[in-house]
């Protein structure tokens, strides 16, 4: 169990680069989950985390110790993967003792361990079956095994969940969860699937075209995106952007044909451009006829997802600009409906358009 | 969805065949029938006695000092070029998997020498080994190796070995090559975390995992050394000195084409038959089913 603290990373290949600058530091103990699309460089990250990908620039500590040029077995870390990596032709208490034989434990020592992880993982029936014999489930679960019977500084997910289905997913999430808090060790888990990220991370860490977009826990990422793309890319239907300029006074900004309340006054900034954020589970409609303090966003639905629990309205505003709202499932919304909208003041995300990043109060 | 192709005519899968059917038939069948048939028959050199004596030449056979002799060389032979041939094919392999640059260039250069004839590359080791002016004998003369395969018996069977093994090295290398491409490089991965050592990590992860490929090479060099090195000894050795590398496919040949013994010369060439239908029957029962992983 340590603390990783990863600095001023870069990674290129040829004259790509993958990885510009990326530091992070991951307390003792805690998860941070690493997401982004699909060759954001995340899997990279933890190769070179790792030591099977040797960095252009930076440093990796664990627990203190500069591991740039140690190899990857020297590290003290285990590695989860993607397709499980079991050893085809070892059963799976060889493949769990493996990494323990060759550090030169004690065999009683390691027979306790293997024992010891089975149990909690609810392998004990399967020690002497080979992995071709597992479903993907079990492979799964082996392959935390082969990690935690390390008891290593820091484990490391390579998305491990990828390969299992739905239903699975879910459970083998909760397990990891469990575990990993159960053991305290140190874990960094890649992934781009941001339902896993939400509910795994104790931090996350959205990365982009190499770039670390924004470092925080999973609620703050979700309520306060740093970043236009975080804004994007966590939530589902993703969040509303629309064009807009804050007025005269500070106090509103508009957009969509309407008029909207900020949280926080910004003086000095009137006629500046703005992308306005707002996430469909924000927009509440104003009851028809009731007087409305602000004037809202009129919006015309022009088709409808149904998705049982809630349902997805997308329209558009009298300005030809799209909109999302989503609304419980039980009321029915049809094709054609129109909705008054107003989002509250504190539901607005405001973006620089030039730079993408976020505006707050008393930062630009 | 039938996979299979239906013919609509009766004749036209017999035709289709029959032009392979033909070859097999003149070129292996009726040659196999007549060692058959000619191994229980004595014959004189000009073959105007012929004698029907059942088994007598397989009892002369086994009955001989110089066949027992012949069956330990063959025996050693086999064991050396396929232990030679699959050592030096998986350490250049082993070097080849892990140079990503460049490898094209490596394989096609390995590959040169399986596209050479046996009776070329014998007598190119020849040169090299010449007591009088080869390069090699002459270095091993500077480290006090008196070398000369036409008096020592051993030194003739290490040439002989060397050179039917080096023949074989490519074809052994370009498969221990794509086995070691087709283990996935997360389980590569996977051991570099578990293992420090890269040898020991070679030994059991990889080659436990190439054992399918390994178990097909030892019998496929076997066959070779057995049955296709008959160029090797006769450019090289001639099967001498004194017998020493006289393997049992060079005796079918001498005995039969220089000693006239017609009768177990065919004799002969029937126990070769019997061993390589063992070898092709151990080939499918174990090489397609018990070894594989997965």
């Amino acid at each position: 169990m340590a603390e990783v603290v990863v600095s001023g990373i870069v990674k290129s290949f040829g004259k790509v680069a993958v990885l510009k600058e990326v530091s992070v530091a991951i307390a003792d103990g805690e998860m941070l989950v690493v997401l982004g699309p699909s060759g954001c460089g995340k899997s990279t990250l933890l190769r070179i985390i790792a030591g099977l990908e040797t960095a252009s620039a930076g440093d990796v500590m664990i627990g203190g110790r500069r591991v740039n040029d140690l190899e990857p077995a020297e590290r003290d870390i285990a590695m989860v993967f993607q397709n499980y990596a079991l050893y085809p032709h070892m059963t799976v208490r060889q493949n769990m003792a493996y990494g323990l034989k060759n550090l030169g434990t004690a065999k009683a020592v390691i027979e306790k361990r293997v024992a010891e992880a089975a149990q909690i993982l609810g392998l004990a029936e399967l020690l002497d079956r080979k992995p071709r014999q597992l479903s993907g489930g079990q492979r799964q679960r082996v392959a935390m095994g082969r990690a935690i019977v390390r008891e290593p500084e820091a484990f490391l997910f390579d998305e491990p969940l990828s390969n299992l289905d739905a239903k699975l997913r879910v459970q083998m999430r909760h397990e990891i969860k469990q575990l990993q808090r159960r053991l305290g060790t140190t874990g960094i888990f890649v992934t781009h699937d941001q339902v896993e990220a939400m509910t795994l991370g104790d931090r996350l860490l959205v990365l982009n075209q190499g770039v670390v977009e924004q470092v925080d826990t999973p609620i703050e990422v979700y309520a306060r995106p740093a970043s236009l793309f975080v804004a994007g890319f966590i939530g589902s239907p993703a969040m509303n952007v629309l064009d807009g300029t804050i007025d005269g006074d500070g106090t509103t900004v508009t957009c969509g044909g309407a008029r909207l309340r900020l949280e926080h006054e910004l003086p000095g900034e009137a006629g500046r451009e703005v992308r306005v954020g707002i996430r469909p589970e924000h927009l509440a409609p104003i009851a028809a006829g009731a007087p409305s303090p602000d004037a809202g966003l009129d919006v015309e639905v022009e088709w409808v997802e149904l998705l049982g629990a809630d349902t997805v309205a997308h329209g558009r505003l009298a300005d030809g600009q799209a909109l999302a709202l989503r609304r419980p499932g039980d009321r029915p919304v049809a094709a054609g409906e129109r909705f008054h909208l107003t989002p509250a003041p504190a539901h607005l995300h405001l973006f620089d358009p030039a730079t993408g990043r976020r505006i707050d109060k008393g930062r630009r | 969805m039938e996979k299979r192709v239906v013919f609509r005519h009766r004749w036209l899968p017999y035709a289709l065949l029959a032009p392979q059917l033909a070859i097999t038939l003149v070129f292996f069948i009726w040659p196999a029938a007549q060692a058959l048939w000619q191994s229980m028959l004595v014959q004189d050199a000009f073959g105007l006695s012929v004698r029907f004596v059942w088994f007598d030449n397989f009892t002369y056979l086994f009955g001989n000092r110089e066949y027992l002799h012949s069956i330990r060389v063959t025996a050693v032979f086999s064991l050396g070029v396929a232990l030679l041939g699959l050592v030096v094919a998986l350490l250049l392999a082993a070097m080849a998997d892990h140079a990503i640059r460049g490898a094209v260039v490596y394989k096609t250069l390995l590959i040169w020498p399986y596209a050479v004839a046996p009776a070329i590359a014998g007598v190119l080791w020849l040169f090299l080994f010449n007591p009088s002016v080869g390069i090699v004998a002459w270095w091993l003369q500077g480290i006090g190796i008196d070398w000369n395969h036409k008096i020592s018996g051993n030194q003739a069977m290490l040439l002989v070995i060397i050179a039917a093994a080096w023949k074989q090295v490519s074809y052994n290398f370009l498969f221990f090559l794509a086995g070691m491409q087709a283990i996935p490089r997360s389980l590569i991965e996977a051991a570099a975390i578990d293992c420090a050592g890269p040898g020991k990590r070679f030994f059991t992860i990889v080659f436990p995992l190439l054992s399918p490929t390994t178990f097909f090479l030892i019998v496929v060099n076997i066959v070779y050394a057995f049955f296709d090195t008959f160029g090797i000894i006769h450019a090289v050795t001639r099967g001498g000195p004194a017998q020493a590398t006289n393997i049992m496919v060079y005796k079918v040949f001498s005995d039969g084409f220089i000693g006239l013994n017609l009768g177990s010369s065919a004799a002969q060439s029937v126990v070769l038959m019997a061993i390589v239908v063992t070898l092709t029957v151990v080939q499918f029962r174990f090489v397609e089913r018990r070894v594989q992983y997965g």
